[in-house]
């Protein structure tokens, strides 16, 4: 199997962006062919997520717009739908100025140690005040929130990011995190019990106070990878979001609580309301990153004192545990990885966290590691919390090629010399492999790098088989004239 | 373990996975925890007919609720 060229992942440039204001729309204006229309009626019950499944069964993860949504009660929505926008590795990197994915871990943690702080503008200047809708006005189901799987129990909000004030700091939090709307005014929320936000909102309830809480819906995808840095707490994500798109975020006041609650002015849609002093509801079950369905749980309802949008609003969602989701946070995470593998193996070239491993698995490339550095990057890695299995390679194995990634684990590794395992690590509880009751996990990690070279720099393992590279370049050039004339589309599939 | 004698259980544990049963209309669904103590305040809602009922109480009781 013929290894891949890498980009040079150390000291790659990392190109900002030339856009001062970044938003969701501007960016779509650049995508050409990486954008899908879907020009046809569609449902948003069950038919575009089913849609964004056979699509990822094809392997191919395009931007889809739907301008025609079909909503649950049978009316056609005027807001267009926006989804998988941060479904193909390649469009996040471009999003986040990347000049590759693969250089993503690399790049992402060197960007979490910089900030951009935010701008505020009046309302007077900010797109997402051009309409506002309060009191009767106010029709959450008028929204094209998507009904994504057989078990979901209506219309979610998947992309909205709720924005909540520490009431005794007044620093400001922002997380991704799903409503299910119950009716035109009340909607769950769901923020994590140990998130920033369930402690904000804790904060205000044991004060005796209802939660103020805003939600924002539609920004430039690095806006949007940008706000769900995990930091500390109390700590703002505006700065996060700005260095993400290489411009300072511009916010504006929410209409229902003014400066106090600030939202960015160029998103599409923010929905304002209050999450009332234990006025809770069921919520879910609901697909979650691992592919499967979370249980029902309990979660605050919200009353929605005001929708506050531009006058030709785009609706974003994101498909829950799809390539969608997986995406970016994956990407991410390969930043975290990143930073804990290199402080103690200077080798790393590469960190991949595979779509097909949920967040289990990670892939590190190593460049000639020294005795026992490949097992030391491994025993960083595993601490992560969600990670249950990472392996080694050395940098001839293109690690984001899964081919080769298991084309090596079937040549290089010897189980009984190069696997460990750590047992009791903390993990997700989403997990449906573990035993009842289980708060902790196994987790394993393999070492796939060959044997150190002798003196001479020769391995003592057989070459590869791998074709010249001329005649690979002139084989790729013939099959680059063979698709552009059509004639790859009858060839079979392995 | 004390078994509750009800002919058709609302709530019910398989391996890892606690699964509510709809009174109404049958659907299971996996629940967490909460939802399933015998004094929940917070009733469970089938993700189907949107039935309200409580997991945690004997079936019996749960359907002389409206
Ligand atoms: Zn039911």
């Amino acid at each position: 199997m013929p290894p891949e060229p890498r980009p040079a992942a150390a000291g790659a440039a990392v190109e900002r962006h030339a856009c001062a204001r970044p938003s969701l729309r501007a960016w779509l204006a650049g995508l050409g062919p990486a954008l899908l229309q879907i020009d046809e009626p569609l449902p948003v019950r069950h038919h575009l997520t089913a849609l964004q499944h056979a699509l990822e069964k094809a392997g191919r993860h395009p931007v889809i717009s739907v301008r025609h949504p079909l909503l649950p009660d049978g009316r056609d929505s005027p807001i267009p739908v926006l989804t998988n926008l941060t479904a193909s590795r390649s469009l996040v990197a471009g999003a986040l100025g990347l000049a590759d994915h693969r250089i993503a871990g690399e790049a992402l943690a060197r960007a979490a140690k910089g900030g951009c702080p935010p701008v505020v503008v009046d309302r007077a200047s900010a797109p997402i005040a051009e309409v506002v809708e309060t009191g009767s006005a106010i029709d959450l189901s008028g929204l094209p929130a998507t009904v994504q799987h057989a078990l979901d129990p209506g219309p979610y909000l998947t992309a909205a990011h709720a924005t909540t004030r520490d009431p005794e700091t007044g620093i400001d939090n922002t997380a991704i995190q799903r409503c299910w709307i119950r009716s035109p005014t009340r909607m769950t929320w769901y923020p994590y019990p140990s998130s920033h936000n369930a402690r904000n909102l804790r904060r205000h309830w044991d004060r005796g106070q209802p939660c103020p809480v805003a939600f924002w819906i539609g920004h430039h995808p690095a806006v949007v990878i940008g706000a769900q840095a995990k930091l500390a707490y109390p700590q703002s994500h505006w700065e996060a979001a700005g260095a993400a798109a290489g411009a300072p975020l511009r916010l504006t006041p929410t209409f229902s609580f003014g400066e106090a609650l600030l939202v960015p002015a160029d998103a599409e849609i923010v929905i304002e309301g209050l999450a009332h002093p234990h006025d809770l509801g069921a919520d879910g079950p609901f697909g979650e990153y691992t592919g499967y369905m979370g249980p029902q749980i309990i979660a605050p309802m919200v009353e929605v004192l005001a929708i506050t949008r531009r006058h030709d609003a785009l609706f974003h969602d994101y498909g829950s545990g799809l390539a969608d989701m997986l995406v970016p946070e994956n990407m991410a995470m390969e930043g975290k990885l990143f930073a804990l593998a290199a402080a103690v193996a200077p080798s790393l070239q590469a960190v991949h966290v595979p779509v097909s491993g949920r967040r289990f698995h990670a892939w590190l490339a190593l460049s000639d590691p020294g005795p026992g550095e490949a097992r030391d990057a491994l025993a960083a890695v595993l601490a992560w919390r969600r990670l249950k299995l990472a392996a080694a390679f050395d940098a001839d194995v293109d690690v984001f090629d899964e081919a080769q990634v298991l084309w090596a684990i079937a040549t290089r590794v010897q189980w009984h010399r190069d696997i460990f395992r750590l047992d009791g690590l903390s993990t997700s509880t989403l997990d449906p492999s573990l035993a009842a009751g289980a708060r902790t996990t196994s987790k394993v990690g393999i070492d796939a790098t060959l044997p150190l070279a002798d003196g001479a720099g020769v391995r003592p393992v057989p070459p590869a088989a791998v074709s010249p590279p001329e005649a690979r370049a002139a084989a790729d050039d013939l099959l680059r004239r063979l698709r552009a004339a059509g004639r790859l589309e009858g060839a079979p599939c392995l | 373990m004390p078994v509750t004698p009800v002919a058709e259980p609302v709530h019910e544990k398989r391996g890892n996975c606690l699964w509510a049963i709809c009174p109404a209309c049958r659907t299971r669904f996996p629940i967490g925890a909460a939802l399933a103590e015998p004094h929940a305040t917070v009733p469970a809602i089938c993700p189907a007919c949107h039935h309200p009922f409580h997991p945690g109480r004997p079936a019996r009781e749960e359907r002389s609720t409206p």
